[in-house]
């Protein structure tokens, strides 16, 4: 188990974009090209996991340290933390909290995938694949291709 | 003929949307409501060209079913095209031209974003979005996230600091309809 003496791996700052909201932060992962919204004590982690801090050392500023624990291995499932800042042992350990923190009944990390241009259009065009989309005006689907009807 | 000239309109317009210079496309449908935008972020089969119609029938202008063009400036831009709504559970359109469409020309100021997905039988029960779920709304519905995510971060995060920013579950449009349009009322006025 993690104790809440456990220093905290430093939130990742490479590659990751940043909008700060005040209450939440909106970060973008260019790695993974994934968007995150974080809430609550992924917030207080997000800011101050330095490397240093512990979840006591943060339970002042989140109000509860299982909460920062959690959301600070929240953060470390999304890659947001750096893992690899920290000494072998804590990092198994922090390893073994991931999927318990994927499973967060109220996550503190809310994450759809931002999507390419294909996943945003909203109709397939003549000859493009129509297994997902409906066809545009004056085609059909047949054989999973759009073609005119 | 026809055929071919919608799918190459179609290209373009995709093209333009991917390659434009200054403005945020979102993949959404637009109305302008009392002098606002009103966006309307939603993937596909979302409904968002059924909702844009039923709002044009409440007396909204229009913008777009497909892209609402935002800029860093907050102002939404049109991107009217001939609607396009879904006939038919197989899959085919029926098109409304833009010239028997009440098109809203000039850029407008954000009012209202407006997330919402169809769920069977829903009632309209409208809840305010924090920004941070309006903005991630805006994200994960924007054409170049991935490549401009910089500025989607920026952009979504500014258009939706101001504007009242709700979702809700909708069920069939006709019974969500006046809920929606009451929302709109009570937020922007009357359109």
């Amino acid at each position: 188990m993690l104790g809440e003496s456990m220093t905290i791996p430093p939130a990742r700052r490479s590659e990751v974009l940043v909008e700060d909201l005040g209450d939440e932060v909106l970060a973008y992962d260019q790695r993974s090209h994934r968007a995150h919204r974080l809430k609550g004590p992924a917030v207080v982690v997000w800011r101050h996991a330095d490397g240093v801090a512990t979840a006591v050392d943060l339970a002042g500023r989140s109000g509860l340290r299982p909460a920062a624990l959690t959301a600070a291995a929240e953060l470390a499932s999304l890659d947001l933390l750096e893992l690899d800042a920290v000494e072998k042992t804590s990092r198994r350990k922090w390893l073994r909290r991931v999927p318990l923190a994927a499973s967060a009944a109220l996550p503190a990390v809310v994450t759809p995938l931002a999507p390419t241009p294909a996943e945003a259009a909203s109709s397939a065009s003549l000859g493009q694949n129509c297994s997902t989309l409906p066809c545009c005006s004056g085609l059909s689907c047949q054989l999973g291709v759009c073609m005119p009807i | 003929l026809d055929v071919v000239l919608e799918a190459l309109a179609r290209d373009l317009q995709h093209a333009i949307a991917q390659t434009a210079e200054g403005c945020l496309f979102v993949h959404a449908g637009a109305v302008a409501w009392n002098g606002r935008a009103v966006v309307i972020p939603g993937a596909s089969g979302s409904g968002k060209s059924t909702l844009v119609h039923a709002l044009l029938n409440a007396g909204a202008q229009y913008l777009s079913d497909e892209y609402a063009a935002i800029d860093s400036r907050r102002l939404v831009h049109a991107f009217a095209r001939p609607l396009q709504l879904r006939a038919s559970s197989r899959g085919s359109q029926r098109t409304i031209s833009t010239s028997d469409l009440p098109v809203s020309a000039s850029p407008l100021p954000l009012g209202a974003l407006v997330v919402t997905r169809y769920r069977d039988g829903a009632a309209w029960q409208p809840r305010t979005l924090t920004h941070g779920e309006a903005a991630l709304g805006v994200v994960a519905n924007t054409l170049r996230a991935r490549e401009l995510p910089g500025a989607t971060l920026q952009t979504a995060a500014i258009a939706t600091a101001r504007a009242p920013c709700l979702a809700s579950d909708r069920g069939d449009v006709a019974v969500s309809l006046p809920g929606l349009v009451a929302t709109l009322t009570q937020c922007l006025g009357n359109p």
